[in-house]
């Protein structure tokens, strides 16, 4: 830093950034103070996404709260429905079958995928590098394509309901996704020669934001900002749902490939391993669904749910972004009586003051990319 | 810079147009009347026109090639909409942008706000007059052409310097620090790289420098001698900075600033700023072609020979040829900046001025010093005739080397690993299909 | 790594960048775009035969208005309450649209709140399935006031339409209140000819207490 003589007078700048930028990825406000270029502080100011996600679905039946969840993470519509959907059938009580377990499996990993091709994408156009984002973007609408086939959406699907999956999947699907996966898994070298290996990008992201693990821990993260730093910490390993205990696969963990551990690079590397995790299990739950037995939905969607009076229960999934955990309260109508949501991003970006003290301008929309938001869950 | 103008005006008259203008009604009459006066303003407004009208052409083609290249590199198709595929696009956005309501911010300092862009503009514009694209196609061989051409880039400083700060804008105010620092530092390589250009040559003007290239194209500077080799691409990614273009485009970095020094511009004064853009990125381009590709030289000795030697209508020809061969030399030049673009991330800016005071700084004063000493050592002539060749096989093969060793460990893959849509129509093609329980 | 080791890599992957960007670039066998068939471009009967979308595409509903019901399972389940379905069972309504065993006076879906989750076709009941959703997505208009469809006429929702069902309201109304009137009336028959049959039983009882033992 120079050192700024006495007759140079200088003075702190308050940034607002946002909610309408470029980089703050949704409707995020930053109130950063700076020195120049340099971050002294900053502020996240949340809350213009709200949509009273809660108090509507104490207003709706257990189904109809579903393309609620939906638009909470947004770009990962099937983890959303998958963890609350999981949640009422631990409350009503209702059985699922094997086949549409395996069904769920490989739908929430082809969304993982989408969702973390979306985040590396959008993490390359914040560093700068747009084609990569693009290329991304290129793969992500294949799932999409599938998820269209699937549900008839392409972004809010409200696929996975209490009782299974709506829709029965078309003969050729499992055919259509080991297609996708033999494909993802070329891909993926070819993010990594354009983007991840790339020697500016490393320099752009490598020690910087540093998120070390107590301070992980201390603030709340999960997810891939939690095993960035290190901790192997994964709900499908450590609290099996579904038939994760019987798949096989790793939990990539930061190793501080090429800085600090926890910097923002281990946290994008996380992401890009968890894609190539995600597609080993999809080809496992692809084989097992094809031996599996079952209807795809046991309980019909004009069913009304009446879970039994005072149970309440509390069901954590792994998001694709972290720990996302739904409380579902019911008082024996068909309506919930309250619904709260853990959002992962929530916690993550609660951690932002904390390590872009110091920083650049520039770095402070790397680390912020790399924590990897999604506004539709933090303000629900 | 009226100086330049002038300059620029007064020969354009001699050099590019060949027209009895005395004989047009209005014009033969003021001419003939106020001969002293006359004369240049009217030069004045043909080499100004001239000038203007190559920039927005060529703006328009890059734009156009910049959205097709991108595209392409992207699995896309680009424009397509407006015209034979999307060729009118660009031309359509043009119009857009005059259109546009000017906004002018309520507390911004309103006559910097509008000669910002002006002065930016002017800067690129009159790097124009130096340039060379054929034996006699020339604005204005100065003898200090080099000079000038360093010297109008800092035209631009002060411009964005205006733009940035009568914006009364907090992102307007970071882009042009970053800019202006940017800018600033930048001249200093690229006036190195000029320098080491200019020790051997022997002359400023820019006519000269590419006459001294003529010939074979191992006599081009670029592979004079192993470190002016090293010396075009210090220029080039030096260049990059200077016209802002990835991975140095910190100034207007989308993602961080918004859009840097000119967010707060609309419409024409805008389009200035991104005419400016364009139009530097060509002056960059031909000045390397120049410096260190023969500008306009074809690269074949006979053809050289040929358009020196050559008159009246085959003179004509032979700057014909002259311009297409800057221009195909400044286009791929162009090209490789785009391709630059759409592939690199953006770097920070310490990182910016590492690259310029720890890298390229250094790198460049080397390649001065040794390029010189070889020219000393060598003579230019140490196996006789044949000695240009020698150095062009030397700095190829130096460079060949590198290249063999960077793509050594590269694995091969398969880029087309199915390109095979996912799509709905395939639904039913897929032969087995239908395992399920 | 070093000063010079960091150039190198430095200048090496931006080199295996370049090398991944320029094979897209002459390979035009990795354009992935399909161009979207704009309307005015598509030949007359084509509407529905916009290119790749799936069987399950979600798009604008269609209702088989014969095999209606008149449930109100798909208003009820709507998340978002968008579906407006007026009619009566209880009688005919001069110009309305005959369901089954039901006579719909109106049944729209306002476009700018439905988030075509489907639910309504799934709660629609088994016996009639009758509201589905279709492949048509381009409805659009310049305002939002004309964005609710008239599934009856499978039209936009006109000024006339709104007319004729707020018309309608009173002869439903006057449909349900004779029902009830009626109702009341059966009722009261019903109850005065329970109060009569009591009566008379109690009569009878009255008269001749004895009888139903003996019948016994
Ligand atoms: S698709 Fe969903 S939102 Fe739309 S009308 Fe049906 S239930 Fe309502
Ligand atoms: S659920 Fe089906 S039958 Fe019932 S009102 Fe709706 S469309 Fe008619």
């Amino acid at each position: 830093m120079i050192e700024a003589g006495a007759d140079i007078r200088t003075e702190e700048f308050l940034l607002n950034m946002g909610p309408q930028h470029p980089a703050t990825h949704g409707v995020l406000r930053l109130v950063v103070r700076t020195d120049g270029e340099l971050v002294l502080d900053c502020e996240c100011h949340i809350g213009y996404l709200h949509r009273c996600f809660e108090k509507c679905a104490e207003g709706n039946p257990y189904t109809s709260v579903i393309p609620y969840t939906d638009r909470m993470d947004y770009l990962a519509a099937m983890c959303n429905n998958q963890s609350f959907s999981l949640a009422v059938e631990k409350l009503a009580k209702i059985e699922v079958t094997d086949r549409a377990r395996w069904m769920r499996m490989a739908t929430v990993e082809l969304q993982r995928i989408a969702s973390h091709l979306m985040a590396v994408g959008t993490y390359g156009l914040d560093v700068g590098a747009i084609t990569a984002f693009l290329h991304c973007f290129r793969e992500r609408e294949r799932i999409l394509d599938l998820f269209e086939e699937m549900s008839g959406q392409r972004l809010n699907y409200s696929y996975i309901v209490p009782g299974g999956v709506l829709y029965d999947w078309p003969d050729d699907m499992p055919k259509k996704i080991e297609n996708f996966c033999d494909q993802m898994e070329v891909r993926i070298r070819e993010y990594n020669d354009l983007l991840s290996g790339n020697g500016i990008f490393i320099k752009r992201t490598a020690d910087i934001g540093v998120l070390p693990a107590d301070v992980a821990i201390a603030w709340g993260c999960t997810g891939p900002v939690l095993r960035g730093s290190g901790i192997k910490r994964d709900l499908r390993k450590d609290r099996p749902y579904e038939f994760y205990d019987q798949v096989e696969f790793d939990v990539p963990v930061g190793r501080g490939l090429h800085g600090t551990l926890g910097d923002c690079w281990d946290r994008y590397w996380v992401r890009v391993q968890e894609m190539s995790e995600s597609i080993k299990i999809i080809r496992q739950s692809i084989s097992k669904y094809s031996t599996s037995t079952g209807k795809y939905l046991t309980t019909p969607a004009n069913k009304q749910l009446r879970p039994p009076k005072g149970e309440a229960v509390y069901h954590t999934t792994e998001n694709p972004r972290g720990e996302l955990g739904y409380y579902v309260v019911s008082d024996g109508e068909p309506i919930p009586y309250r619904v709260k949501a853990r959002a992962p991003s929530f916690c993550n970006v609660a951690v932002l003051p904390e390590i872009s003290r110091g920083t650049m301008v520039a770095d402070l929309v790397a680390i912020l990319g790399s924590l990897d938001i999604v506004l539709g869950e933090i303000d629900r | 810079m009226l100086t330049g103008l002038l300059l620029a005006a007064g020969s354009a008259g001699r050099g590019l147009i060949d027209l009895d203008l005395t004989s047009l009604p209005l014009v033969g009459e003021m001419l003939a009347e106020h001969p002293t006066i006359a004369w240049p303003l009217l030069m004045l407004a043909i080499g100004c026109g001239v000038v203007i009208g190559y920039i927005t052409v060529f703006s328009l083609l890059a734009v156009y090639a910049e959205r097709k290249i991108s595209a392409f590199m992207q699995s896309r198709l680009g424009p397509m909409e407006v015209g034979p595929y999307g060729l009118l696009q660009t031309a359509a956005d043009g119009l857009k942008l005059l259109a546009k309501e000017d906004i002018i911010p309520r507390d911004a300092d309103k006559l910097l706000y509008i000669i910002g862009p002006i002065f930016v503009f002017t800067g690129v514009w009159l790097s124009f007059v130096v340039l060379p694209y054929g034996p006699d196609l020339i604005v204005a061989d100065l003898n200090v052409g080099l000079l000038f051409l360093a010297a109008v880039a800092s035209i631009e400083v002060v411009g964005v310097l205006m733009a940035g700060w009568a914006s009364n804008n907090k992102w307007a105010l970071f882009g042009t620090m970053r800019m202006i620092t940017q800018l600033v530092s930048y001249e200093i390589p690229i006036g190195l790289s000029f320098v080491a250009v200019v020790a051997i040559s022997g002359s400023l003007s820019m006519q000269e420098i590419t006459l001294d290239q003529q010939g074979w194209f191992w006599n081009w500077y670029l592979f004079r001698n192993p470190f002016l080799f090293v010396g075009f691409f210090l220029y080039f990614i030096a260049s990059l900075a200077e016209t802002k273009r990835a991975p140095f485009d910190l100034p207007e970095a989308e993602s961080e600033l918004v859009a840097g020094f000119h967010t707060e511009y609309t419409g024409m004064r805008f389009s200035l700023f991104f005419l400016a853009e364009y139009a530097a990125m060509y002056v960059v381009s031909a000045t390397a072609a120049v410096l260190f590709l023969g500008g306009w030289c074809t690269g074949f000795a006979f053809i050289d020979s040929w358009m020196m030697e050559s008159a009246g209508f085959q003179r004509v020809l032979a700057n014909v040829v002259g311009l297409t061969s800057i221009t195909i030399k400044a286009w791929f030049l162009v090209a490789v900046m785009m391709w630059l673009r759409w592939t690199l991330p953006r770097i920070r800016l310490d990182q910016v001025m590492y690259v310029c005071l720890k890298v390229l700084l250094p790198f460049s004063f080397g390649v001065l010093v040794f390029s010189t000493l070889w020219e000393l050592v060598t003579d230019g002539t140490l196996f006789g005739d044949w000695w240009p060749l020698f150095q062009f096989l030397i700095s190829i093969g130096g460079f060949g080397l590198l290249m063999m060793n960077f793509m050594a460990k590269e694995r091969p893959y398969d880029i087309e690993a199915d390109f095979r849509p996912l799509r709905h129509s395939e639904v039913h093609a897929a032969p087995d299909a239908g395992a399920r329980g | 790594m070093g000063y010079f080791g960091d150039i190198y890599d430095v200048s090496k992957s931006i080199l295996t960048g370049m090398g991944v960007t320029l094979k897209y670039f002459v390979n035009p066998k990795t354009i992935t775009t399909v161009q979207y068939k704009r309307p005015e471009r598509r030949g007359e009967g084509e509407l529905h035969e916009v290119p790749h979308l799936p069987d399950m595409h979600k798009g604008i509903h269609y209702l088989e208005t014969e095999e209606c019901i008149m449930c109100w399972q798909c208003a009820n389940i709507c998340p978002v309450d968008c579906i407006v379905i007026e009619g009566t069972r209880d009688g005919e309504v001069e110009g309305a649209y005959q369901g089954n065993r039901a006579n719909l006076t109106r049944f729209t879906i306002d476009y700018s709140l439905c988030i075509y989750c489907n639910l309504c076709c799934e709660a629609c009941p088994e016996t009639s399935t009758c509201i589905h959703m279709g492949k048509e997505f381009d409805f659009t208009s310049y305002d939002q006031g004309s964005l609710v469809k008239n599934l009856l006429t499978d039209e936009k929702f006109t000024k006339e339409d709104l007319r004729f069902t707020t018309n309608a309201q009173s002869k439903i109304e006057e449909l349900a209140e004779e029902k009830k009137r009626k109702a009341a009336e059966a009722q009261a028959a019903r109850k005065a000819a329970a109060a009569a049959k009591k009566a008379a039983a109690a009569k009878k009882a009255a008269s001749t207490p004895d009888t139903p033992a003996k019948k016994d």
